[in-house]
This record gives C-alpha cells, structure tokens and sequence, in this order.
C-alpha cells in the first residue's frame, strides 16, 4: 500500500497512464524541429492510402475555393485571395519535406492555385466594371433622373 | 415533388438588390431550376455556365473519390473554360442591359 501512490503522478515512467500515452501519440512534432518529418507527422501512421504519405493540408479546400470563387455574387476576389493565402501556407508546409505528400494532393494544390488566380482576375475586372457603372454613370444619371429606374 | 419545391427557396442577389445590377452568379438558381425542369433551352439562356460548372464539380467530387492521374489537370481546364463562359456571359448582359435601357 505505501508503494502505490494515491494519485497518477505523470512523471512517473513506470505508471501507465492513459492520458499521458495518447498525449504523447497524438502531438504533432513543433514546427521546424524534426526535419525529416512533416508538421502533421502524427497522422503518418494512421494514413492507410499512398504508403505512408500524406496529404498536403486543406489542399481540397484550397481546390474548392477556387472552383467557387467564380460564381458567388462578387465574391470571387474575395474567395480567391483566401485560396491563394491559403495556397501559400500550405505551399511552405509542403516544401518543409515533399517527399511526405501525396503527388494527387499536390496537383489539387496547385489545380486550387490557378483556379483562384483566375477567379480572381476575372472577379476583379467584374468589380472594376461595378466601380466605373456606379460611379462614372451613376453619378451621370443621378443629375438627369433617379438611379432606381435602372 | 421535391423539384418544384426548390423555386421556394430560391436566395435572392445580393448584389442586385443593392445596385440594381446583376451579379456574375446571376441566372444560376433560375438556370439551375430550369434544367431540373427539363427545359435545357431555358437553363442555357438564364446561365449558359450552369452546365459546365456542374460538370466541373462532378469532375471534382469523382476526382476527389478516384484521384485520377490528371485529374487536377481536367478539373483546372473545366474550370477555367467555366470561368470564361461567366465572364462573357456577364458582359453580354451587362451591355445588353445598357442597350435596352437607352
């Protein structure tokens, strides 16, 4: 009885404690700090698919968001700016050890990147044309009759 | 059944609303109802982009489920192709909407 102690002491190495294991398990390593493996290292033992590689972080996100950012009302330099912020994020996470990554996902990266960039051009030019009708004709018509008749 | 409800829960532009003008994604729920109708005519003249960019989500979702070799290619040309319909189907309306006004 005096040997055990009333409570689970977390350093101590002989005690297993549930907590401290899948602490341990599922940290992820500190960003920078093991070289030879990726940010997300932990999920590498659990990925069943492409032999122990991983995906590149929010690469489908970063792909839908750019196939999005065309259509929304207005959004698309709004949308694809976020795809393109997001890109590079997850560019700098890839570049730390590509070998760790899926080529699949670093296609859809890449595949979200363009997209954004096209949704952003063409949203933008949308948006300029909005600027030059609102402010150039708009103020225009504003002197001659009322803006609700267009 | 369930088609016919849709149109009641149509979200209205914001964009339009607010200036007057219409929006690149204008058209798109009217087109949307208008092909689940069967009236494919109707569908491209309200969004002649509806249909390719559902066949570019399709072409995703089935990317995303299969991960084809070129997939993320396909998808960036379908989109891409998508994004130029919008973008000249906009401005046709827009000049459109200037000429009938004058």
């Amino acid at each position: 009885m005096q040997n055990q102690p009333p409570y689970n002491d977390p350093n101590n190495p002989q005690n297993p404690n549930p907590y401290n294991q899948q602490y341990n398990q599922n940290q992820p390593p500190p960003y920078g700090g093991g070289q030879n493996q990726p940010p997300y290292g932990g999920q590498m033992q659990n990925n069943p698919y492409g032999g122990g590689q991983v995906d590149v972080p929010n690469a489908t996100v970063i792909l839908v968001l750019g196939i999005v950012s065309i259509v929304i009302c207005g959004l698309g330099p709004i949308l694809g700016t976020i795809a393109l912020v997001m890109y590079s994020g997850a560019k700098k996470i890839y570049e730390q050890n590509p070998g760790a990554y899926t080529q699949s996902s670093f296609n859809n990266l890449n595949a979200g990147r363009i997209c954004g960039i096209i949704g952003l051009i063409l949203g933008s030019l949308i948006w300029l044309y909005y600027i030059v009708v609102l402010v150039i004709f708009g103020t225009m018509m504003g002197s001659v009759s009322t803006w609700d008749r267009y | 059944m369930l088609l016919f409800s849709i149109s009641d829960y149509l979200l209205p532009c914001p964009v339009k609303q607010l200036t007057g003008l219409e929006c690149p994604g204008c058209g798109f729920q009217r087109s949307f109802v208008a092909l689940m109708r069967g009236d494919l005519a109707d569908s491209l003249h309200l969004y002649p982009a509806l249909i390719p960019f559902l066949f570019t989500w399709i072409l995703l979702l089935l990317h995303l489920k299969f991960k084809f070799r070129n997939g993320a290619k396909w998808i960036t040309y379908s989109f891409a192709a998508t994004a130029v319909i919008v973008f000249v189907n906009f401005m046709i309306k827009m000049v459109f909407n200037f000429h009938t006004h004058h």
